[in-house]
């Protein structure tokens, strides 16, 4: 199972304190409440109980009325029922249940005289018996349910699990907000971060006044400065030595292909020297050319700003002699870069010449939103452990012979990774048909 | 007779190496290593090509090609070690007609050079007695032609370098037609190669600012689904 995320655990911690919470005072206020109430009626039962016995009482030696006379005048209220016993436990009349039902204690202590009250369960239900201790040897007991009490506090218990559901979602609403307070300035961090690594070298992280945040906030954007300004110095670089390796190449080109073109007034020893130089010097350039284009373009192009180009007019271009190998299918424009793209193709190109007995055939179509391009060639294919390196810097196959005879710089198919990628493509490597390789490069279709 | 190049580029080995080889391509070639000699060796000389290099240590490249540009439609090639699109497009919009970037091959360079001068239209079909192409009707109107070698706004000829003229050519032979930036090079510069869309687009630029009324509102050079452009005439 995944890890809770920040924003999930304070959420998760919100809501739980507030169970836990709302549920201790739920079990408090039950408890104090049963109490209070059963005390209360428990009270209320005996001034009842007393006032009636009292009346029985008057009625039995006053107006000289019959025991069962007596009682049947007494009130009840809902749920008592009341026994008088005789002296001696002679006699007993009772409403609803007789003296066996009464807790022996408590007519123990009545019969000696003593006003008692005693609760038990009578039946399963829960009961109050007062005894009150009559003139005349009399004992007047009465029962009282304490049953609807119980209801009311089970009400009290709903209503606590109502309030704690209630109060832990609450809480889970408010984890979610301090959550999203707390987190909202690493966000703007984040987005900073994003845009930064998308190639804004302007994107900052705002400031802050908050003491807690200011660290993150002003150390992420002190980074995003040494940053800034080792991408402009490292660029400025590139620049300088692009400007003072190219001076001096200049003159050696120019100078060696004077050479060439007197090359047959040359002694022979002369005329081989010249021949290497001449092929060197051009190596050299395509290689200064190669570096310079993997120093230089290195951040994701914004395609939206990029002209409107036929994927297949631009291989049709770099294949110049040899357009019968090329199969154009569909739609196959796309928003490039001309110049990168053309290097991709004729990359791809020198590669299959180079290293796989030449272009076999070129396709270029439609597929989905995409454009693709397959350049398969006739040559043995790669063996699958070469399948990915073949697009790292200076890689070479490990059938291919030597540098100086395999040809290229090496760099060849890494600029086609990179030119690729930063068309926001992918470039991959499949077996062709005819059993030569063929190197696929997908790059997103302009939209009609 | 040999082509007379000023060639305008601070370093010396690099001068003196060039010099040589386009020499050995047939061209004659006169040295200049900052803007005010080569403004003078300009005057003096009347060059038939310009190349001139943009850092020209203190001084600006581009600050001689506008300067050409006031007084002459001589074709200019910018020699620049950078190939960096703000740099490249720069020069262009000083007035360049193409660019090379250093490292310079000197058979490419050659070729380039020879192409910028050729400013003579295609040979026309026997059945069209006139290429006469008007672009607009009224006092202002735009008329063109490519066999005279003029392009016209009412009475006054509008002076037009030797790529802008090919390339003007190019589009109202194929009037009402779009040509993508790949066929525009091809056939205006001579190249194939999928290099150069800067040079086309630049180009065009500076030729809506000579035709157009309104340049950011073009009527008559429009650019087609951003896959190329289109000469259109107004009726």
């Amino acid at each position: 199972m995944r890890a809770l995320g920040l924003r999930g655990r304070v959420i998760l911690g919100f809501a739980a304190g507030a169970l836990l919470l709302s549920v201790t005072v739920t079990l408090v206020t039950d408890v104090v409440s049963a109490r209070y109430l059963v005390d209360q009626r428990e009270r209320a039962a005996s001034r009842q109980a007393v006032v009636n016995g009292l009346f029985v009482e008057s009625r039995l030696t006053r107006d000289g009325a019959d025991p069962s006379g007596a009682l049947g005048a007494v009130r009840l209220g809902t749920g008592a029922e009341a026994v008088l016993v005789a002296p001696d436990a002679s006699a007993s009349t009772a409403i609803g249940l007789g003296t066996e039902d009464l807790p022996a204690g408590l007519v123990t202590a009545t019969e000696a005289g003593q006003p008692s009250v005693q609760r038990y369960r009578f039946g399963g239900t829960p009961v109050v018996a007062i005894g009150v201790p009559l003139q005349g040897g009399y004992a007047y007991y009465e029962v009282t349910e304490l049953e609807n009490l119980d209801t009311t506090l089970q009400t009290i218990i709903w209503a606590g699990v109502g309030a704690a559901l209630l109060t832990s979602l609450l809480g889970a609403a408010l984890g979610w907000w301090a959550a999203s307070r707390v987190l909202r300035p690493l966000n703007h961090v984040a987005q900073a971060a994003t845009k930064l690594a998308a190639g804004d070298l302007d994107a900052r992280a705002p400031t802050t006044t908050d003491p807690d945040l200011t660290a993150i906030s002003s150390s992420f954007n002190a980074m995003a400065d040494t940053l800034a300004t080792r991408i402009q110095r490292d660029a400025q670089f590139a620049a300088d030595v692009s400007h003072e390796l190219r001076s001096p190449l200049t003159t050696m080109t120019a100078s060696a292909s004077v050479l060439e073109a007197r090359r047959a007034e040359l002694p022979d020893v002369a005329r081989e020297a010249v021949d290497l130089l001449v092929v060197d010097i051009a190596r050299f350039a395509e290689l200064l050319e190669d570096l310079l284009d993997l120093a230089r373009d290195h951040e994701p192009l914004d395609l939206e700003s990029q002209p409107v180009v036929d994927l297949a007019d631009l291989a049709s271009i770099e294949l110049e002699g040899r357009q019968q190998v090329l199969v154009p299918r569909g739609d196959t424009r796309v928003r490039a870069d001309s110049r990168r793209l053309g290097r991709v193709i004729a990359n791809l190109v020198q590669n299959a010449d180079a290293h796989g007995g030449g272009v076999e055939r070129v396709t270029v179509e439609r597929v989905g939103d995409a454009v693709r391009m397959s350049v398969a060639d006739a040559g043995p294919g790669v063996p699958p452990e070469d399948r990915e390196a073949v697009f790292d810097r200076f890689s070479r196959g490990t059938s291919t012979p030597s540098r100086a005879s395999s040809g290229g710089t090496g760099l060849g198919l890494a600029l086609v990774r990179d030119h690729v990628l930063a068309h926001g493509g992918a470039c991959w490597y499949e077996d062709a048909d005819s059993g030569g390789a063929c190197f696929v490069v997908e790059i997103p279709g302009a939209s009609p | 007779m040999a082509v007379k190049t000023l060639l305008v580029e601070d370093d010396d080995r690099i001068r003196a190496a060039l010099r040589l080889a386009l020499g050995e391509e047939g061209f004659e070639v006169v040295e200049a290593s900052d803007v005010a000699e080569g403004l003078a060796a300009f005057e003096r000389e009347q060059p038939d090509v310009l190349l001139v290099d943009i850092m020209l240590g203190d001084s600006d490249g581009r600050d001689l090609i506008r300067e050409v540009r006031t007084r002459s439609q001589v074709p200019i090639i910018i020699t620049s070690a950078r190939g960096d699109t703000t740099d490249v497009v720069a020069g262009l919009e000083a007035g360049a007609d193409d660019y090379v970037v250093k490292p310079i091959v000197v058979k490419e360079l050659a070729a380039r050079m020879r192409a910028v001068r050729r400013r003579d239209a295609p040979v026309r079909s026997e059945e069209s007695p006139t290429d006469l192409v008007v672009l607009s009707t009224g006092p202002d109107g735009l008329t063109f032609s490519a066999n005279g070698g003029w392009l016209r706004r009412g009475a006054d000829e509008v002076t037009l370098t030797a790529m802008e003229f090919r390339l003007l050519v190019e589009l109202s032979q194929h009037l009402g037609q779009m040509l993508s930036r790949p066929q525009l090079l091809e056939l205006v510069w001579g190249y194939r190669s999928s290099n150069d869309d800067r040079l086309v687009d630049v180009t065009v630029r500076r030729l809506r600012v000579k035709l157009e009324e309104d340049p950011s509102q073009p009527q008559h050079l429009v650019t087609v689904r951003g896959l190329g452009y289109r000469l259109q005439a107004t009726t």
